[in-house]
């Protein structure tokens, strides 16, 4: 019975081993094939990675070569931003030591501000066709020994100070065949005080004619000798040339039509003629029967050239005319009609060409014929011809300051036998481009019967600009 | 005799009712506004084209004289090359106008500005004027920078090719070759520059941002007070001053200036005063592209070798 047992319990035993390690064979292999599993789980993620990073890889080598291929080409025309703002990485390049790219990321956030920048550049804004605007004041202080009854003169003696004009310039093209510009001027009535505000300039200019020539129409200041096209803030001097206020009276504004022609040669001609309506001070002819002729209007032109007499020195010079057969308006006093001016003008330059914005000098004369027929008596014209003549000398002394010598001399245009003289030392400060201040000393003489008192007269003149700025070619 | 006298009519007359030669072909006429400008142009039109600069090279380039004397060469010319970025806005707007050729006028093919590539540095933050004179569109002066110089050459040729395209494989020889010669001296330069490296200087004007940056060299300031307003003497105090602080041994002079000011601050600071020409034609040793870089790195490596420290 015991060795039955003994059997009986043995036979259990050795089953259960037996399924004992039937159950942990079945679980090594459950094992087997789940570590299996997970290697195959993890090479398949191994390669989707190694996928992943080669594709990024990929992505990341056409983004450089891109990049190289860019630099590669600006090289060949010139750098990249980057390779001028920071010129390390320029040597990185071109040693082929490629930089790490950018991430994804990084090239994302790039597009993202490269396309915000786009967007606002592409901005419209109701000033984007607005011309450009320059603005220009000039005001005078100055001390007068005589009053102006003595004188003659607009401004009171003594003590004054006066804004004499504040303009206002705009300017744009208007198509691809014209600009136009124009210049509001503000200014103190001598006299009254009353401001007045008007339109000094507005004129339309071609810009694309054939032939060389240049049409220019609208209110203007005619090209006529060499200071009277010019606004009284680009004179060298503070008072306009007494000759150019008497004869032609002030700046030679017209509204009409002028022709610029320059001549197809290698050397300079320039060959200006124009037709107006009135022309400087003139109010324009106004006959008492409302109409007008062709010969009641001004015709005026100029021709002009230019010598380079060795690189540092040249010389201009030039011819004009105005003619007005009928020229009824107020001119001069008494009235006059049938008015012809003929002038000519000589500027020499010495412009050292290494030192010419601190060193240099400007020697100029431009003298006037006048000759009018002024009504003496009612009914009654006598022809007066005059003579006037203006000739100024001025050195720079450094790159702010200027010196110079103005003198005038004219006969009255009415009456040739009064003479009138002045001697006008001045030296001008520039402490910038935009401002200048002048400081000028006049003697004025009159000589002739009946003539005004001598008088002496200091100015300080202050003009600035804000704004737009050009140096045109007739201001230079 | 009049068989003969008959033959020699007639080779004269088919002589010149004939095709011309090469030689005499109309070449294109070509003006630009700095010297530089135009020996790339030469380089590049070779025979083709017929060139001349407005500057010499020794004047201010913002302030070249407008002398009517160059409106008929604009007026006759096929095509302008300007260095942009307003370098030239005190002369060229106004010879423009004057000369009436629309060809050239601000944007048409024939004005060829080289300056439509170039990266801008020192493009100011606000245009307003209490900063002097400056220029809206960044600083012009980036003839100093042989690596932008390159940029020069390449937009002339394209504005070259895009106005005569029938002398494209020509003009592009000619940039090509010019441009080999170019960057063998820009592998020399830098290494020639390499001692100038965190150099410190002040110059007259700031001529000079393009050749720091390419270059590495230090810039301190300018004598000017601001872009082209005169210093005062307090601005020549306070840079006497920065010059002391910052160890600072060199003085350049572009050579348009005086030099009573740089001579001051040279002799109160113990630097070295260097002449530089800004433009190929500055100084007479410098007559081409090559030369002008030349000679600007060895001054400057021979001013920087002997200058003192300038602290006291």
């Amino acid at each position: 019975m015991k060795l039955n047992q003994f059997f009986g319990w043995t036979a259990t035993l050795c089953l259960g081993v037996i399924c004992a390690q039937a159950q942990d064979t079945n679980e090594a292999a459950l094992l087997r094939q789940q570590l299996q599993s997970m290697q195959e789980k993890f090479e398949k993620q191994q390669q989707e990675m190694r996928d992943n990073f080669e594709r990024l890889m990929l992505q990341q080598q056409a983004q450089i070569d891109a990049l190289r291929q860019q630099i590669s080409a600006m090289q060949t025309n010139g750098p990249s931003l980057a390779a001028t703002t920071n010129p390390a990485p320029v040597v990185a390049v071109t040693t082929n030591t490629v930089p790490a790219g950018p991430s994804t990321e990084e090239v994302d956030e790039l597009k993202q501000r490269v396309e915000e920048l786009t967007t606002a550049s592409k901005r419209t804004f109701i000033s984007q066709m607005n011309p450009g605007i320059g603005f220009v004041m000039d005001s005078i202080f100055s001390y007068t020994s005589r009053g102006n009854d003595a004188t003659g003169q607009d401004r009171p003696g003594g003590f004054d100070a006066f804004l004499r004009t504040a303009e206002l310039s705009l300017e744009a093209s208007v198509d691809p065949f014209a600009r136009l510009y124009g210049v509001i001027a503000g200014s103190a009535d001598a006299r009254t005080g009353e401001t007045a505000l008007g339109v000094e300039e507005a004129a339309v200019v071609t810009t694309s004619l054939p032939w060389h020539l240049t049409v220019q129409g609208g209110r203007f200041f005619g090209e006529f000798g060499r200071f009277s096209y010019l606004h009284d803030h680009d004179l060298p001097f503070v008072y306009r040339p007494l000759v150019l206020d008497r004869y032609i009276g002030g700046e030679s504004r017209t509204d009409g039509l002028q022709v610029n022609y320059l001549l197809p040669t290698e050397h300079y001609f320039s060959l200006t003629a124009g037709v107006g309506n009135g022309f400087g001070a003139e109010a324009g002819p106004t006959p008492p029967t409302g109409y007008r002729s062709l010969s009641g209007i001004n015709y005026f032109g100029r021709f002009s050239t230019y010598f380079d007499l060795s690189p540092n020195l040249n010389l201009e010079t030039g011819i004009s005319g105005l003619a007005n057969s009928r020229a009824d308006g107020a001119f001069g006093d008494p009235v006059a009609r049938d008015r012809y001016i003929g002038g000519a003008d000589i500027t020499l330059r010495y412009q050292p060409l290494g030192s010419n914005i601190r060193e240099g000098y400007v020697w100029g004369t431009e003298v006037l014929v006048n000759s009018a027929n002024f009504e003496t008596m009612p009914g009654m014209f006598t022809r007066e011809n005059a003579v006037g003549v203006y000739s100024y000398f001025e050195k720079k002394l450094s790159r702010q300051f200027k010196a110079g010598f103005l003198f005038d001399w004219l006969q009255n245009p009415s009456n040739p036998r009064e003479e009138t003289y002045r001697y006008s030392p001045y030296v001008t400060w520039n402490p910038s481009e935009f401002q200048f201040l002048r400081l000028q000393y006049s003697h004025t003489e009159p000589r002739g019967e009946g003539s005004p008192q001598n008088s002496d007269a200091i100015y300080l003149q202050w003009d600035a600009i804000i704004g737009r700025h050009v140096h045109g070619f007739k201001q230079r | 005799m009049k068989l003969k006298l008959w033959l020699f009519t007639s080779a004269i007359v088919l002589t010149l009712a004939g095709p011309q030669p090469a030689w005499a072909a109309k070449k294109i006429r070509i003006i630009t506004t700095l010297p530089e400008l135009a020996e790339f142009t030469r380089a590049i039109g070779g025979e083709l084209v017929e060139v001349e600069s407005l500057a010499t090279g020794v004047e201010d380039p913002h302030g070249v004289p407008m002398k009517p004397s160059f409106v008929p060469k604009l007026s006759r010319a096929d095509a302008v090359v300007v260095q942009g970025l307003e370098l030239e806005h005190a002369f060229m707007p106004g010879l423009i106008d004057a000369c009436k050729n629309p060809k050239i006028q601000a944007g048409k093919p024939g004005y060829i500005d080289c300056s439509v590539h170039v990266p801008p540095l020192e493009v100011p933050k606000s245009l307003s004027r209490t900063e002097g004179e400056i220029h809206p569109n960044g600083n012009p002066h980036y003839n100093l920078d042989p690596v932008l110089g390159k940029m020069a050459v390449q937009t002339i040729c394209e504005g070259l090719v895009q106005n005569f395209p029938e002398h494209e494989a020509e003009f592009k020889a000619g940039r090509d070759a010019y441009l080999a010669k170019l960057d063998q001296k820009i592998a020399e330069w830098k290494d020639l520059a390499g001692p100038l490296k965190g150099v410190k200087f002040i110059s007259y004007h700031n001529e000079w941002v393009y050749f720091n940056h390419r270059y590495g060299l230090i810039y301190l300031g300018t004598i000017e007070l601001r872009h082209g307003i005169e210093p005062t003497a307090r601005h020549v105090a306070d840079t006497i001053a920065l010059m002391k602080t910052e160890h600072c041994h060199i003085v350049v002079r572009e050579p348009q200036f005086s030099d009573r000011v740089p001579n001051q601050i040279a002799a109160q600071t113990g630097a070295s005063l260097v002449k530089l020409p800004i433009m190929v034609g500055g100084v007479p040793e410098v007559k081409t592209y090559f030369e002008l870089i030349d000679y600007n790195l060895k001054a400057l490596l021979a001013a920087a070798k002997e200058s003192t420290p300038a602290t006291q």
